[in-house]
């Protein structure tokens, strides 16, 4: 039994990183050294393109994506974080128009990307390299960044979040204390629920430690 | 099988609203009517600078009022103080451009939009405006195309506005008093633009006992609170209430504490009676800071635990619910919170506190069943003064390595002794996790300050205490679980989220009073730290559950316990 469980983490640890390989991943770019990339630039690939969130898209069901970019400073024992921007895309398939509609939103800022007619439109905005401007405020400091991003496929009881959620406001509107059903689906239902295809995804990546101009 | 059942039911939506539309589907593509409105609106509105073709602000240029702007491009370097309208025009911002109001773009790029000053909103549409042109003014042309409104501005608008439903919700954790506690009634909410208000008006099943014929347990919960103010503020709430609460709730969250009491018949705390109502107002600071004062009128009831369902150890009895003490207190309480986490589930950085305040007076009606008997002097009346601090540091030491750390004390600050509900115990996985939760043991058990003889539930019977954890964590750089591609599942990879685990605590609980009685200590001593109980020890954390190894150091003798966390220890 013990041979089977260290031969199936084994196996787990081998097939990993291929896996990984396959899979959507989130890629930010340090700024160059050229005058107009103000910050970094942060882009997914294949976020929508897991067959579960298709379907739940095809169905009326947005998807949401949830960009943090943290921009950290490394310090003598402990790294300081020195600015954070964040911001929205939101990706829903109309079934009247049959289009993908796509729209970001950070602070008040709002673009509408409009409608495509295929997948492959919506998930090249998100692809395209998206600069921010966050900048090291403290030269010939050590920096990095910290690019985090949440995919949620909506499902009808998240509708209601929606408009919140377009505002950048994460915390509950209204404090309740949740649906006794959710209440259970929030822990181990939600962690089954991820294991059979879950409703969110989370990634981190970070860049490369570099010195401040 | 549960993908299908799901899908069948999302599949009803679309399938409804085709059973509405013709045979043949009609393309709807384009702006928004509503955009294309506004735009042509504000196109034809009087404006300071109206120009067709390529235009451009100079530095130092003042334009008082709006500027509209057709076939472009726009290039502004100036002072705009009013709106931007620009139509199929691409607009390019120098860095000392400013404008007062809002901009609006409708086919275009906007070129240094982070450098230049906006006072309002930035709105930019990929979809190109059809017009013509009839006497000078602008017209739509094709204006049936469109959606009414865009699809997310619908949402957001809704939101805005308001919201109310009947809310079917859980009141708390699932517990062994009350099985699973459920709020039931109406919910409001109203945004407004000074603030938002919002009204809760709730009848509390318990699925333990409300039900039953002869004991139709049925408690309320009625909430209204007003926000003045958005980022900063100011608030007014009142409460009527009928609940049961538990007395320590700042060990495990409640998703920890009614998961362990539905699956395994494992109840980590304990509960109490409150009925009565309290006033409150307070000040915020965005999500990071409130600072809250209260006054209640309550009357508090000791609970006996039922024969609440549970998956598995059915078989097995519930550790009996702790006497409480029969009370009518008034209680003026002050809270402070401050989060700088750089995100609440996954802090890599940032603090969190939470400060309580609380004087109690009143009078007990009958005393809960501690180890030792109390009395209480003359006609029962009591007055006391409480604390409880709980303060959480988050350090980043290199991208993929943190190391935590937390203190929490509380305890009884002055007056009588304090009442069954306001005892404090330093016990159990969230806590010391390397020593068994609530269990009898040769000698004082300084975590409950129990003696050689427990009183029914082993109850939490401190005075005060005092807990210090610490832990570093290192991440893994793969995960448990990963969504993987159209082929399903794989193994691994879960975006940096898995980190080992290595951690400490140590705490300890006493009494207050007669220096000669076992555990107890002058009002202005700390026990020596040779006293604390002390254990460390190992985990795998997944972001979403964590499996752990705690060893007891202070007690060599015990075993290593594993225990498993939802979310991170803190």
């Amino acid at each position: 039994m013990r041979a089977l469980l260290v031969g199936f983490l084994g196996l787990w640890l081998a097939v990993a990183p291929a896996a990984a390989q396959r899979g959507a991943s989130l890629s930010v770019e340090l700024p160059s050294q050229n005058a107009h990339d103000p910050g970094p630039a942060v882009w997914a690939t294949n976020m929508l393109a897991d067959a579960h969130v298709q379907e739940l898209m095809r169905n009326g069901f947005p998807a949401a994506l949830h960009f943090r970019l943290e921009l950290w400073r490394t310090g003598g024992v402990f790294d300081e974080i020195e600015n954070t921007a964040a911001w929205d895309v939101l990706v829903q398939y109309d079934p009247y128009t049959q289009q993908y509609r796509v729209v970001r939103r950070q602070g008040k800022q709002v673009e509408d990307f409009g409608g495509f007619p295929a997948l492959s439109g919506a998930e090249a905005v998100i692809e395209r390299p998206y600069r921010v401007p966050l900048v090291p405020a403290r030269p010939a400091q050590r920096y990095y960044y910290n690019a985090v991003l949440d995919v949620e496929s909506l499902s009808v009881s998240d509708l209601d979040e929606l408009q919140r959620w377009l505002r950048g406001d994460l915390q509950p509107a209204v404090h309740g204390r949740g649906n006794p059903f959710s209440a259970i689906r929030n822990g181990v239902g939600r962690l089954l629920s991820r294991i059979l295809g879950g409703e969110k995804r989370h990634y981190e990546e970070r860049s490369p430690t570099f010195t401040a101009p | 099988m549960r993908r299908s059942t799901m899908l069948a039911l999302c599949a009803l939506v679309p399938m409804a609203l085709q059973a509405q539309q013709p045979d043949t589907v009609r393309r709807r593509s384009g702006l928004p009517r509503d955009v294309m409105r506004e735009a042509v609106a504000q196109y034809n509105e009087p404006a300071a600078l109206r120009n067709e073709g390529a235009t451009e602000i100079a530095a130092g240029r003042d334009i008082q009022g709006n500027v509209a702007v057709l076939s472009g491009p726009l290039t502004i370097a100036g002072h705009v103080t009013g709106r931007v309208v620009a139509l199929n025009s691409d607009v390019i911002l120098k860095p000392s451009a400013h404008i007062d109001g809002d901009v609006l773009v409708v086919v275009g790029n906007v070129e240094g939009r982070d450098a230049a000053y906006i006072g309002g909103e930035l709105r930019i549409y990929r979809e190109r405006l059809a017009y013509t042109v009839q006497d000078g003014a602008l017209q739509v042309a094709n204006a049936g195309s469109g959606e009414d409104v865009p699809w997310w501005r619908r949402w957001e608008g809704r939101r805005q506005a308001s919201g109310s439903k009947i809310q079917v919700a859980s009141a708390g954790a699932y517990n062994r008093v009350e099985g699973l506690p459920i709020n039931l009634g109406p919910q409001m909410y109203r945004d407004f633009s000074g603030g938002s208000a919002r009204l809760d008006a709730y009848a509390v099943v318990r699925t333990a006992s409300s039900f039953r014929a002869d004991d139709n347990d049925i408690g309320h919960n009625l909430h209204g609170e007003a926000r003045f103010g958005r980022a900063s503020g100011w608030l007014v709430g009142a409460r009527l209430f009928d609940i049961v609460d538990p007395t320590e709730s700042w060990q495990l969250s409640n998703l920890e504490a009614g998961l362990s009491s539905a699956l395994f018949r494992r109840d980590y705390r304990d509960y109490y009676e409150r009925h009565g109502g309290s006033v409150e107002a307070g000040v915020f600071a965005g999500r990071n800071a409130t600072f809250t004062v209260s006054y209640g009128d309550e009357h508090w009831l000791p609970r006996v635990a039922r024969p609440a369902w549970t998956l598995f150890r059915s078989d097995v009895a519930w550790r009996d619910n702790p006497v409480a003490d029969a009370a009518h207190l008034h209680l003026v309480q002050a809270g402070l919170t401050v989060d700088t986490r750089s995100d609440v589930d996954n802090p890599w950085t940032g603090w969190y506190l939470r400060a309580e305040l609380e004087r109690g007076a009143g009078h007990i009606d009958s005393l809960g069943l501690l180890s030792v008997p109390r009395t209480h002097a003359g006609d029962g009346r009591l007055t006391y003064d409480r604390g409880f601090l709980d303060v959480r540091r988050y350090n980043r030491l290199s991208p993929g390595r943190q190391l935590n750390l937390r203190v929490v004390a509380g305890g009884w600050l002055g007056g009588d002794p304090l009442p069954v509900e306001r005892r404090f115990s330093v016990d159990g996985p969230g806590a010391l996790p390397g020593f068994e939760f609530r269990s009898m043991r040769a000698g004082d058990d300084v975590a409950t300050c129990t003696p050689a003889v427990a009183a029914p539930g082993y109850p939490a019977q401190c005075d005060r205490m005092l807990l210090a954890q610490a832990e570093y964590r290192a991440s893994l750089h793969w995960g448990l679980f990963d969504w993987g591609n159209d082929n399903g599942w794989h193994p691994g990879h879960l975006h940096g989220d898995a980190a080992w685990v290595l951690f400490a605590d140590a705490g300890r609980g006493w009494l207050v009073g007669d220096e000669t009685q076992p555990m107890t200590y002058g009002r202005g001593v700390i026990p020596s730290l040779s006293s604390f109980r002390t254990d460390m020890g190992v985990g795998l954390d997944f972001d979403e559950i964590g499996v752990y190894l705690a060893k007891a150091l202070s007690t060599p003798g015990q075993p290593a316990r594993a225990f498993v966390r939802l979310r991170h220890r803190f």
